[in-house]
C-alpha cells in the first residue's frame, strides 16, 4: 500500500515537471535498439541467463528478454546491455 | 563502447569460466562491486564464460568464496601480454624498430613526381626546369620549398601561367597552367585596309570604318580588297588614311573527296590476359619479368598503379600491373551507304577544324562512287557562313 503511494507521489511529480520518471523514481528504464540490442538501466539483480531467456529483477518487477543467441555485453551495478537477436520483452508482475 | 575496448585492451584483460550452481549471483556481487564484467555467454547451464579486466580479477577471490563458485583462466589478452611475449623475442623486435625507423628516413625524399597539365610545353622541359630547381627524385622533401620552386618555375619557363607543387609523403604532384597567348592587338594609329582570308560571296556587311570596295552578293578572292582604308577626296584635298574596322561575312564553300575501304576493322579480345608486375621501391623499378614485350601478337594494354600510402601519405612503394589482353582484328563488310556516311562526318570534322570558330554551317551535300567492289569515294561540299575580313597595314 505504501509503496503504491510512493509511486504515486513520484508519478505525479514527473507529470507536473515534466521530468523523466526514470529520474524521480527509481524505475528501470529499457531501450531497444532495433531488435538486436537491449539496455536496461536501474535493474536489480540476474536471476537467472540462458541463451534463449534472460530474466531479471527490477525494483517492483521481473524483465523476462526472450530471443536467441542473448549475450550480455557489458554488465554494471546500474546497467546491462544485451545483444542479440531479440524477440520479446515481458514484464511479469507476479 | 568501442573506447572502452581499446582502453580495456591497453589495460590487459582476462577471459575466465565461471562454474558453479548460481553462477548469476558471482555476476550480480561482481556487478555490485563495481568489478566490470563483459562478453558474458553461457557455455551450459553451470559454465559462463566472460571477460574481466586485470585489476577486477585481483577482487575476485573474494566473491569467489562468498559466491561458491569455480573460476578459470581461459585466456589472457590485452596489450601487456602481448608486450611480454616481444619481450622474448628481441630480433623481431629490433627488425621491426628498424625497418620503421627506415620507412621514416626514406620517407623524408621525395620518390615521386606527377605532372600534369603540359599542352602545348613540353613534359620534359618542365621535368627539366624542375630538376634544376631542386625537385628531383632523391632530393631531400623538408629543403623543398614551394613558393621558392613555384617563383623559379615561372622565371625559368615563361609559358607557364601558374605552377601548384603538393606534398603528400614521398609523392609531388606538380600541376602547371599555361598562359593563353594574347591576341594580336592591332596597334591604333596604324592604318589598315581589309582583305579577304578566303573565297567566298558576300553575303553581309558592317563596315565601321573605312570605304567598302565590294557590294552583297559579290563573289570574292583570297586577298581581294573588301574595305580600303584610304578615303580619297573629289575636291583634291589629300587623302586621307584611317584604320579600316569591319566585319564581313561571305558564303564560304569547302569541297574535299576521299577513298574510303568498305571493309571495317573490329577488334575483338580473345578473353585470355598475361599480368606483368613492377616493383616501385624508393625510386627504384624493379620488374618481376624477363620480357618487355607481350607473348600476344595483338594485344591491349591496360595500366594500373598501386602506391602504398598511410593516411594519404606516399610511402614510396608501390606497384604497376599491367594487363595484356589479346585480341583478334577481323575485318566485315559495310553497306555502300552506311560507308559513305560515316565518311562525310568524317571529312565535315575535317571542314569545322578547316573554318573559323564562328563560323556557322548553312547546309552539306554529300555523294559518292563506287570505285571498285572494296572502295567507295565520297565527296562532300558544305556551305559556311564565316567572317571573312583581314586586316593589312597600308604601307
Amino acid at each position: 500500500m505504501r509503496k503504491k503511494k510512493e509511486k504515486n507521489i513520484a508519478g505525479k511529480i514527473s507529470g507536473f515537471l515534466d521530468v523523466p520518471l526514470d529520474i524521480v523514481a527509481d524505475v528501470p528504464r529499457i531501450t531497444i535498439n532495433d531488435n538486436r540490442e537491449l539496455t536496461v538501466e536501474n535493474y536489480k539483480s540476474i536471476e537467472g541467463y540462458e541463451p534463449e531467456e534472460i530474466r531479471l529483477r527490477s525494483k517492483n518487477y521481473r524483465i523476462i528478454i526472450s530471443g536467441r543467441n542473448l549475450q550480455i555485453v557489458a554488465i554494471t551495478d546500474e546497467e546491462i546491455l544485451v545483444r542479440g537477436t531479440i524477440c520479446g520483452v515481458l514484464l511479469d508482475l507476479s | 563502447m568501442f573506447l572502452t575496448r581499446i582502453f580495456q585492451y591497453i589495460r590487459g584483460y582476462l577471459v575466465i569460466t565461471v562454474t558453479g550452481k548460481y553462477p548469476e549471483r558471482f555476476f550480480n556481487v561482481c556487478a555490485g562491486r563495481h568489478i566490470l564484467i563483459w562478453d558474458l555467454f553461457p557455455c551450459s547451464q553451470t559454465v559462463f564464460r566472460c571477460a574481466v579486466s586485470n585489476r577486477g580479477f585481483r577482487l575476485l577471490p573474494s566473491v569467489v568464496k562468498k559466491t561458491g563458485v569455480q573460476i578459470k583462466i581461459v585466456k589472457k589478452c590485452g596489450l601487456p601480454v602481448v608486450l611480454k611475449r616481444l619481450k622474448k623475442r628481441k630480433w623481431f623486435v629490433a627488425g621491426l624498430t628498424v625497418f620503421f625507423l627506415l620507412l621514416i628516413v626514406l620517407n623524408q625524399f621525395i620518390w615521386k613526381i606527377e605532372l600534369s597539365g603540359c599542352e602545348t610545353v613540353s613534359a620534359s622541359r618542365v621535368q627539366e626546369a624542375l630538376s634544376e630547381c631542386g625537385l628531383k627524385v632523391g632530393a631531400f622533401r623538408p629543403f623543398l620549398d614551394e613558393k621558392h620552386l613555384q617563383n623559379q618555375m615561372l622565371i625559368k619557363i615563361p609559358e607557364l601561367a601558374w605552377l601548384w607543387a603538393d606534398k603528400s609523403g614521398s609523392k609531388v604532384t606538380v600541376q602547371v597552367k599555361e598562359r593563353v597567348l594574347k591576341p594580336e592587338i592591332f596597334d591604333k594609329n596604324a592604318f589598315c585596309n581589309i582583305e579577304a582570308n578566303k573565297d567566298g560571296v558576300i553575303d553581309s556587311m558592317i563596315v565601321k570604318s573605312g570605304i567598302p570596295m565590294v557590294a552583297l552578293g559579290d563573289t570574292v578572292r583570297k586577298g581581294d580588297m573588301l574595305v580600303s582604308g584610304l578615303i580619297l577626296s573629289e575636291k583634291g584635298v589629300e587623302p586621307r588614311k584611317v584604320q579600316s574596322e569591319a566585319e564581313i561575312y561571305a558564303r564560304v564553300w569547302y569541297e574535299k573527296t576521299k577513298a574510303f575501304s568498305l571493309w571495317n576493322q573490329v577488334v575483338n579480345e580473345t578473353g585470355k590476359k598475361e599480368k606483368k608486375y613492377t616493383l616501385h621501391l624508393f625510386g627504384w623499378n624493379l620488374n618481376l619479368f624477363l620480357h618487355d614485350e607481350s607473348k600476344f601478337a595483338e594485344y591491349t594494354e591496360e595500366v594500373k598503379e598501386h602506391e602504398l600510402s598511410v593516411f594519404g601519405r606516399y610511402l614510396g612503394l608501390g606497384f604497376t600491373n599491367r594487363v595484356y589482353s589479346e585480341t583478334v582484328t577481323s575485318y566485315e563488310k559495310m553497306s555502300e551507304e552506311s560507308m559513305a556516311q560515316s565518311g562525310a562526318l568524317e571529312i565535315e570534322a575535317m571542314f569545322d577544324e578547316e573554318a573559323t570558330a564562328n563560323a556557322k554551317k548553312k547546309e552539306s551535300r554529300m555523294s559518292y562512287t563506287v570505285l571498285d567492289e572494296d572502295t567507295i569515294e565520297v565527296t562532300v561540299i558544305a556551305e559556311y557562313i564565316e567572317d571573312i575580313a583581314k586586316k593589312t597595314y597600308i604601307e
